[in-house]
């Protein structure tokens, strides 16, 4: 078992906190990424969990058993570096070999390892080459497998995507989830790319100076940011400011019938997605007016500028289903979230043709 | 017409840059040829463009000086001493320069050019007072310590230079499968930085076969390396025993050269890091 768990863990940096009171589960065989913009205190986590750094306070236990005090060498941990990942004076071979020859196993052994490594990340018979002769994705494989080979307890990936090609990119994280699937090994993965992160995570940890937003699965924290921070860093959203006031929900063009809520000042939080944009008749009784404002054509789908009252909203639709500049067009909301302060006060779901109010 | 109307013309502008070439070959080689024909010659008077005897009389007598033999033995068992005790001395330091921070920093780094900033003479001076109390003077160790002092420089600043290159990401990697700091600084660090190492090695080793003023002052009379050696010949024989010995002080430098060539040009450094 490898059960990670880190404890009111922070780290400071000239009196400033880098990492503030991180509380993290990460259960066995499972993937977690930790996903913030530069400076959110993702990658300190992560180096105090390999054993670059040592917290200034709280504890890490790996398996149960604090981790604090023991260097990066005797931590049963493997990473995977952004940059200058390989050792450009050995071999492939020597590249991969070199965790195993730390621990003294046979030669024997040793060539067998690399080379079921190799094919393991699909690059058998490049023992021989030099890492200058491998494209960027081809080093970072090797990487991988350097890492891999020691049977590490935790998988550490520092942003090991984010110097390839977008194509690239997608290809090798999908193939880095497969592995990791195949393995069962425990995985912590660093980016600023929250696209990377839905796609590859059992569960992610939103960051954001040096406080944990959310930890949750992808398509929760997709659906229901916790905090208006996650809110904007997963995916697009239209943040519209207003109030609650005598059981209704004003923002912008929008009101709202919330007869629970107290009065407060909140933030409307609107996927793109769940704004629907047709010519009036097309649609129920209840949207607002709205103008057309501009189209960006993104192959499968457009993203459709739309003012409506003094808010620019941003609208996803389908290809060919928007009506060109019609003066008379609407919009109707299907689904919303209410943020008081910073934090998710509700979700509103529309009925059909219920519930939102033309003003 | 413009005053550079000639560049205009392909045929003149190569003729140009040819005569160039040529001008600074010559300015190169000119006083080699010379010194490869006062080498072998056994007079040479003053109106001939070449030596009116040819010979290799003066080879005969240099190799066979027992003075020279001896001075060529001080001389190349005080090179490698002296640069390996520098490389002990200087390549920690070089390294704590490059990775750690630590009170001075910039203070001490800079200080390591100390020794150049006064009169070498005046400062040879002061050290032989020094090392006479210490009954230093006309010693192997002596000689070495003196020479270790101009050697600092080099040996620290080029081979920091070395290490501060090396990706702190590729040492991460190597501990963080299992190697102790000692294991990543020779499996990992070093490697790297060779270049740069071995280049302050030749330089050190070079300036030490070349050093004359130190150990002179401090070497005499016992210790007599062959730039000291040089003096005496120059001032004392015919012009063909400086020349031969010129020759004889080349060959070291070209072997290492040669030698080092592959560190020297060496591409896998910069190409390794995509």
């Amino acid at each position: 078992m490898s059960q990670i768990n880190f404890i009111d863990v922070s780290k400071f940096y000239a009196g400033k906190p880098a990492v503030d009171k991180l509380n993290l589960e990460i259960k066995s065989g499972e993937f977690v990424s930790l996903l913030g913009p530069s400076g959110c205190g993702k990658t300190t986590s992560l180096r105090m969990l390999a054993g670059f750094l040592e917290p200034d306070a709280g504890d890490i236990q790996l398996a149960g058993k604090s981790v604090l005090g023991l260097g990066a060498e005797v931590r049963p941990t493997a990473m995977v570096f952004q940059r200058y990942t390989l050792f450009p004076h050995m071999n492939i071979f020597h590249n991969v070999a070199f965790g195993l020859k730390l621990r003294k196993l046979e030669a024997q052994k040793i060539r067998d390892r690399v080379a079921r490594i190799l094919e393991l990340v699909g690059l058998p018979d490049f023992e021989k080459r030099y890492p200058a002769q491998l494209s960027g994705g081809q080093q970072q494989r090797i990487a991988l497998a350097r890492a891999l080979v020691v049977e590490p307890q935790v998988l550490l990936l520092d942003e090991p995507l984010s110097s390839l090609d977008a194509r690239l990119r997608v290809n090798l994280r999908e193939e880095i989830k497969a592995i990791q699937r195949q393995l069962g090994i425990t995985t912590v993965f660093v980016t600023h790319d929250q696209e990377e992160a839905l796609a590859v995570s059992d569960r992610i940890a939103v960051m954001n100076e040096g406080v944990l937003q959310q930890y949750a699965a992808p398509d929760e924290l997709y659906a229901r940011p916790a905090t208006l921070f996650a809110a904007q860093f997963i995916g697009s959203m239209n943040l519209i400011s207003g109030r609650i006031a005598g059981g209704w929900l004003e923002a912008g063009a929008f009101r709202i019938p919330v007869p629970n809520l107290e009065a407060q000042s909140i933030t409307l939080a609107v996927r793109p997605e769940d704004l629907e944009f047709a010519i009036a008749h097309q649609l129920a009784l209840d949207n607002v007016s709205a103008k057309l404002e501009g189209v960006t054509e993104l192959g499968h789908y457009r993203s459709l500028r739309v003012k409506t009252g003094q808010s620019n909203l941003t609208v996803f639709a389908a290809r060919g289903a928007t009506p060109e500049a019609a003066s008379d067009a609407r919009l109707w909301l299907r689904r919303a979230l209410v943020y008081a302060g910073d934090k998710l006060l509700t979700e509103l779901i529309a009925e059909p043709h219920g519930k939102i109010e033309v003003i | 017409m413009k005053l550079t109307w000639f560049l205009e013309h392909p045929a003149l502008r190569r003729a140009v840059m040819l005569s160039f070439v040529l001008a600074f070959g010559a300015f190169l080689i000119m006083p080699l040829i010379t010194l490869l024909l006062w080498a072998f010659a056994d007079r040479w008077f003053f109106p001939n463009l070449v030596p009116q005897v040819w010979g290799f009389k003066w080879w005969g007598w240099i190799l066979e000086n027992t003075d020279i033999t001896k001075a060529a033995k001080w001389s190349f068992m005080i090179a490698p001493t002296v640069t390996l005790l520098s490389a002990v001395i200087c390549l920690p330091a070089a390294y704590a320069f490059a990775r750690f921070e630590f009170p001075f920093k910039r203070f001490l780094y800079v200080a390591l050019l100390a020794s150049n900033a006064f009169p070498k003479l005046g400062l040879y001076i002061a050290i032989a007072a020094l090392f006479f109390q210490f009954r230093l003077i006309g010693t192997f160790w002596g000689v070495v310590l003196v020479q270790l002092i101009n050697t600092l420089v080099t040996m620290t600043w080029i081979p920091a230079a070395g290490f501060s290159s090396v990706p702190r990401e590729l040492e991460e990697a190597a501990r963080d499968l299992g190697a102790s700091p000692l294991r990543v600084f020779f499996a990992v660090t070093l490697p790297i930085a060779m270049p740069g190492v071995i280049v302050a090695m030749i330089l050190v080793f070079l300036g030490s076969l070349d050093e004359a003023q130190a150990t002179l002052l401090i070497g005499a009379p016992n210790i007599i390396t062959m730039p000291v050696q040089m003096y005496t010949l120059v001032g004392n024989y015919p012009e063909p025993v400086g020349a031969i010995f010129s020759i004889l002080l080349t060959i070291p430098s070209l072997v290492l050269l040669v030698l080092a060539r592959k560190f020297l040009v060496s591409g896998y450094l910069a190409a390794g890091f995509k």
